[in-house]
């Protein structure tokens, strides 16, 4: 929730800055209700939210880093609250005097740990290509044709990558 | 070990691949770079995601507790298991280990699900308790093992394995005051005194001495003072033969799942059986449920587990009349054996059968769990006129069985079933 406020105070120059709080809520509502589906889409709808309510800004350092940093602390607590969803179906089950078991405590540290670890790493990825793409000779002093095509070949480029990727994740997969 | 499944994609790995293309999309329709900058967060996620994949090499074995371990245990008793993941391949970060359980079985202690880290050639032991509120024969297991990433993006499920069958006996109560003896004893020894002379510890008579009698029956007192030899004769112990009835008629049953009338007579039949054969009287079994079911009377540790297990697998039902009883009674088990009819008396056809048994001169006891007082334990909305007539019904039924012979015991199965066992015996032997 803390992160959703941040995101709204961070688009208050929109009309629709307070988006990001409404579908925030719908993280709080699936922690209660330990209901992993609500969350997913509280989550989707909160970085869909951001990108559109900032989508007027002007592309600065600034401004680049501040919406990869909102859209990877998004990721990061979606990807902790899930996990904390799923042990805590465990934990209801669990019959203890002190109410925990060292494996759960010990994945819960541990968890936080990997997903910290790698999301860093794809924030510092997703900077490194941001800035490359912002700042490298062919940037936005160019014609419109020449942008168009570039747009498309950009749109292109990424859509064999995420292919690519997803093809060698499934030959890995039925290895 | 088996063949493991396919690495999986979970659904967070399709949100982040959509989230990318949706980022495309809009950048493209809105001419805004945000959502490209959503595109290639997206994508920088999916490229570290590389390294979540679950290890080449994923050997595990698993391991239940010892092979000599007990797989039984007795209703509201508790058991531990034990189980122990072996992993003989690369370090697994995120195994999910599920011991799955039956429905009726709980956990009394600790958890059959963890998480764990494995590191190669290490091994992770965890143990819980569980108990189960009814009889019966159960399949614990199998395990099921699953690898998942810390960013929920992949899983691997293992092969399940290791299942184990759990058998849950039934109650038995310690009854060591309570004394049945069947009016007809047979000729093997026992512990009931026969009306007969032979072996025994209890002195009956003198008599003369007959060639092979042994050196220490003799009675060297009155043999001194006849001037002629005289032997002890002693009061024989013997043993007879006992069935025990179970009543298993679903439509009489009374009660929940786990309290219930059927329960009580299993419980009771549990501990008469473990009584008599102790006093080793050869104990028979026929039961009338969903089928019916018999053991011939026979003695000794194997026949009490025999019918042990036959309780343990019994299911109430009432396809079975009880001619099929009378049948069995009459012809295959043997004659002037005493029929002990465990029984809530809810349903007429036993009630008119044991009638019909004790008018034929068999030697007869009812032992019936009273229905009301369960009721009243599960439920506080029952009418006091409707108890009073199931009250005054009950004693009519009752003082019938007596009259005609048998030897009723009215039992509040809240309470041990030894104080009114006792009670009942020692005022029918006045």
């Amino acid at each position: 929730m803390a992160v959703a406020i941040l995101a709204s105070v961070f688009s208050l120059h929109s009309h629709y800055w307070f988006l990001p709080i409404l579908f925030g809520c719908f993280v709080i509502l699936a922690y209660n209700l330990k209901s992993i589906f609500l969350l997913d889409i509280g989550i989707l709808s909160s970085i869909l939210s951001l990108f559109f309510v900032n989508h007027g800004l002007y592309p600065n350092l600034l401004n680049l880093s501040s919406v990869i940093g909102f859209f990877f602390l998004f990721v990061g607590i979606w990807f902790y609250v899930r996990n904390l969803i799923y042990i805590s179906g465990i934990e209801d089950n669990l019959v203890s005097e002190i109410g925990e078991v060292d494996s759960l405590v010990s994945f819960k540290r541990a968890v936080s740990i990997d997903i910290s670890g790698r999301l860093f790493i794809a924030a510092f990825l997703a900077i490194v290509a941001s800035l490359v793409g912002m700042y490298s000779p062919l940037g936005i002093d160019v014609s419109p044709m020449v942008e168009i095509l570039l747009m498309v070949a950009f749109s292109s480029g990424i859509f064999f990558i995420v292919y690519f990727i997803i093809r060698a994740l499934s030959i890995e997969s039925s290895i | 070990m088996g063949v493991d499944g396919e690495t999986k994609k979970g659904r967070p790995f399709l949100y982040i691949v959509l989230l990318a293309v949706a980022g495309i999309i809009f950048g493209n329709l809105l001419g805004s770079w945000i959502f490209f900058i959503g595109t290639i967060c997206s994508v920088a996620i999916l490229v570290v995601a590389v390294g979540s994949l679950p290890p080449k090499n994923l050997h595990i074995e698993v391991e239940r507790g010892s092979r000599h371990e007990a797989r039984e245990v007795h209703v509201e008793g508790e058991l531990r298991l034990k189980i122990k993941i072996k992993n003989k391949g690369d370090e697994i970060r995120f195994l999910e280990v599920h011991d799955v359980l039956p429905p009726r079985i709980e956990v009394s202690e600790g958890t059959n699900h963890h998480i764990c880290t494995i590191k190669a050639n290490d091994v992770f032991e965890f143990d819980y308790k569980i108990k189960c509120p009814v009889t019966g024969n159960f399949e614990v297991g199998p395990i099921k093992l699953r690898y998942r990433d810390g960013l929920c993006l992949f899983s691997r499920v293992l092969e399940p394995r290791k299942k184990i069958d759990l058998q849950v006996l039934p109650k038995t109560e310690d009854m060591e005051k309570v004394s049945i003896a069947p009016s007809y004893t047979k000729h093997w020894l026992g512990d009931t005194k026969s009306k007969n002379i032979g072996f025994g510890s209890e002195f009956f008579a003198l008599r003369e001495y007959h060639p092979g009698d042994g050196l220490k029956d003799i009675n060297w007192k009155a043999t001194a003072r006849y001037l002629d030899p005289k032997t002890n004769a002693y009061e024989g112990e013997k043993s007879g033969d006992v069935i025990l009835v179970v009543d298993g008629y679903q439509e009489g049953m009374i009660g929940t799942m786990e309290h219930n009338t059927m329960k009580a007579s299993i419980d009771a039949t549990a501990s008469l059986a473990s009584v008599l054969l102790s006093s080793r009287h050869r104990v028979g079994l026929i039961v009338s449920g969903s089928y019916l079911n018999w053991l011939y009377p026979s003695t000794g540790k194997n026949h009490y587990h025999r019918i042990i297990a036959n309780l343990t697998k019994f299911e109430e039902g009432g396809g079975w009349g009880m001619e099929g009883v009378k049948w069995i009674l009459e012809d295959l088990f043997p004659r002037k054996s005493m029929i002990i009819f465990i029984s809530p008396l809810t349903v007429s056809k036993f009630s008119e059968t044991m009638i019909d048994l004790c008018m034929r001169e068999y030697d007869v006891m009812v032992i019936s769990p009273d229905p009301l007082k369960i009721e009243m334990d599960l439920t506080d909305n029952y009418e006091g006129l409707a108890e009073k007539l199931h009250h005054a019904e009950r004693q009519h039924l009752l003082d019938k069985l007596w009259t005609h012979g048998a030897i009723v015991v009215d039992w509040d199965p809240r309470e041990p079933l030894e104080p009114t066992l006792e009670e009942v015996l020692r005022y029918k032997r006045r």
